[in-house]
């Protein structure tokens, strides 16, 4: 049995459900929204409208979106969700991702440092500021430094910025978008060919490409990349730039849907679903 | 350069601090936690990865605690996005100084990472508490304590044979150094990041440590004491009650 853990909501856990009917593959989707009020569990059981319980030892696998405050949740249901992020970190098998793993994705600079100890990658040079007055002299864009969402829309350029809040600044790389999906041993590349800054937020003008080709080396190593930060399951930002690959950021809860539904296949929730049954 | 990044009710760091400043004539710098987000800062990766805080670039030692950024103290900053962007950062802090005490680990984010569950599990299996659903408490009065600098501690002598349980103890929680609090009956009661009602001896052995660290002594790192990071033989170590209980086994990691 295969824990779907998230909310109605989420398109990317829909999908992979909707995957999961039509490959006749057993799972239970734990909507956060319901738990505290139909859904339940114990040391022993969970517990679903509408179905005999079922023991936590026949979970395979989880694949966890859990990924929204709830900071408004009642005292019942925070209580759960610790509880559910106790299985989810130290008690269930083939997590997808332990929850805590994924806050590596957090610090931004924290991943660039550990993407800079390997080499087949380049680590675009970056600047963490606060409360300061730079001059900016070479095309550079400025974002977040956390997991919060930042929207890449302007360039600077020959201009003085004052910066209040910590940010990164990095040099604009002009090329090919690539997103790379891992899953335990398994990598699938796909480019995005796109005009704006930030393809994520200019979708009708992105060309796809299946099956971008990165040298085997290369697949190796950003599979040993992400067994070092804990992700079993991300998708990794590159960009080829001037005929090398630069690493942007590796995230822990990829909306991989996005590509999939792009592609004449479904490769990447094949290996989830083979991960999440304990076949990986 | 040493860097305190203090809350109000931190004695035993500012003591720590005054004492490298005042008695050792070393270079401290003190700031309060909650102006973290007035520092000017500036840092760099994938050049020479320098940074300076508020113009000082060569801090070797920052002392902090990371529990303040989990904790709602932390709550003062009324905006979720700089929340994130200063707990990024002192995330970055952890692995850029040379010397961090404590590191904020990106994984004590987890609402389960320092959980009553989970501590009271480690506390059992590490053998620090004989039932496992023993109430745990992070601070509570006490009768005897143990007070854990990486390698070194101070604590009396008749809690010396518990100190490589503790010590496996904190290691599992990302912690270089802590104190643990003890009942009459020589069972854990709770544990603190940072050091409560510190006695003269117990800053003097502090100070001896960031000492050492700053002069870069040899220093082993803390370490697992055993393979699987428990502290007790596999023959003695207390049984978890049921199969649900066993750690991970099949996506095990270690970085």
């Amino acid at each position: 049995m295969i824990l779907m853990v998230g909310i109605l909501e989420d398109p990317v856990i829909c999908y992979l459900m909707n995957y999961c009917v039509d490959m006749e593959v057993d799972f239970a989707f734990v909507n956060l929204n319901q738990l505290g009020y139909d859904i339940f569990f114990d040391q022993e059981y969970w517990y679903f409208p509408g179905c005999p319980p079922f023991s936590h030892q026949v979970v395979t696998g989880v694949f966890n979106r859990a990924l929204f405050s709830w900071e408004y949740a009642s005292i019942l249901q925070q209580k759960l969700f610790v509880q559910l992020f106790d299985w989810m970190d130290f008690r269930y098998p083939n997590v997808l991702n332990r929850p805590q793993d994924t806050f590596s994705n957090l610090s931004k600079p924290l991943q660039l440092r550990w993407a800079s100890y390997f080499d087949h990658w380049v680590v675009p040079y970056t600047w963490i500021l606060s409360q300061s007055e730079v001059r900016i002299n070479t095309p550079s864009i400025i974002k977040s430094v956390s997991s919060a969402r930042s929207v890449v829309n302007d360039q600077y350029h020959q201009e003085h910025v004052d910066l209040y809040e910590p940010v990164q600044v990095q040099p604009v790389l002009d090329g090919l978008n690539i997103r790379l999906h891992l899953c335990g041993e398994k990598g699938f590349a796909t480019s995005i060919q796109s005009d704006s800054l930030d393809y994520r937020y200019h979708r009708d003008s992105n060309t796809f490409e299946d099956y971008h080709d990165l040298p085997e080396a290369f697949m190796m190593q950003s599979i040993e990349f992400c067994k070092k930060i804990g992700l079993l399951f991300c998708g990794i930002d590159l960009i080829l730039h001037k005929n090398k690959y630069y690493f942007l950021e590796a995230n822990p809860s990829p909306g991989y849907t996005y590509f999939e539904k792009n592609l004449p296949h479904f490769c990447i929730s094949s290996s989830l679903v083979d991960y999440l049954k304990g076949q990986p | 350069m040493f860097m305190f990044l203090l809350e109000p009710n931190d004695h035993f760091g500012y003591q720590c601090a005054l004492k490298i400043k005042d008695q050792c004539h070393l270079p401290v710098k003190i700031f309060k936690t909650q102006d973290l987000r007035h520092l000017s800062i500036s840092g760099e990766i994938g050049g020479s990865n320098s940074m300076t805080v508020n113009g000082i670039s060569d801090i070797e030692l920052l002392y902090m605690n990371p529990y303040y950024f989990l904790s709602s103290m932390f709550r003062d900053i009324e905006s979720e996005y700089l929340r994130l962007s200063w707990v990024s950062v002192m995330i970055w802090f952890s692995i850029s100084f040379r010397h961090v005490i404590n590191p904020l680990v990106p994984a004590m984010l987890s609402p389960s990472y320092f959980d009553t569950h989970r501590l009271r599990r480690l506390a059992f299996q590490h053998g620090l508490v004989r039932h496992l659903e023993k109430p745990f408490r992070r601070f509570r009065q006490h009768s005897e304590t143990i007070c854990i600098f990486g390698q070194a501690y101070e604590c009396c002598s008749e809690l010396d044979h518990l100190v490589p349980a503790v010590r496996a103890f904190f290691n599992d929680l990302g912690l270089l150094w802590g104190q643990c609090f003890f009942d009459d009956d020589l069972q854990l009661m709770g544990y603190s990041i940072s050091i409560r009602s510190p006695s003269k001896s117990v800053v003097a052995r502090a100070v001896a440590v960031l000492l050492d660290l700053y002069y870069q002594k040899p220093v082993i790192p803390l370490k697992p004491l055993s393979h699987s990071g428990l502290s007790l033989p596999e023959s003695i170590r207390p049984q978890l009650p049921n199969s649900l209980y066993q750690r991970k086994t099949s996506d095990d990691r270690v970085i």
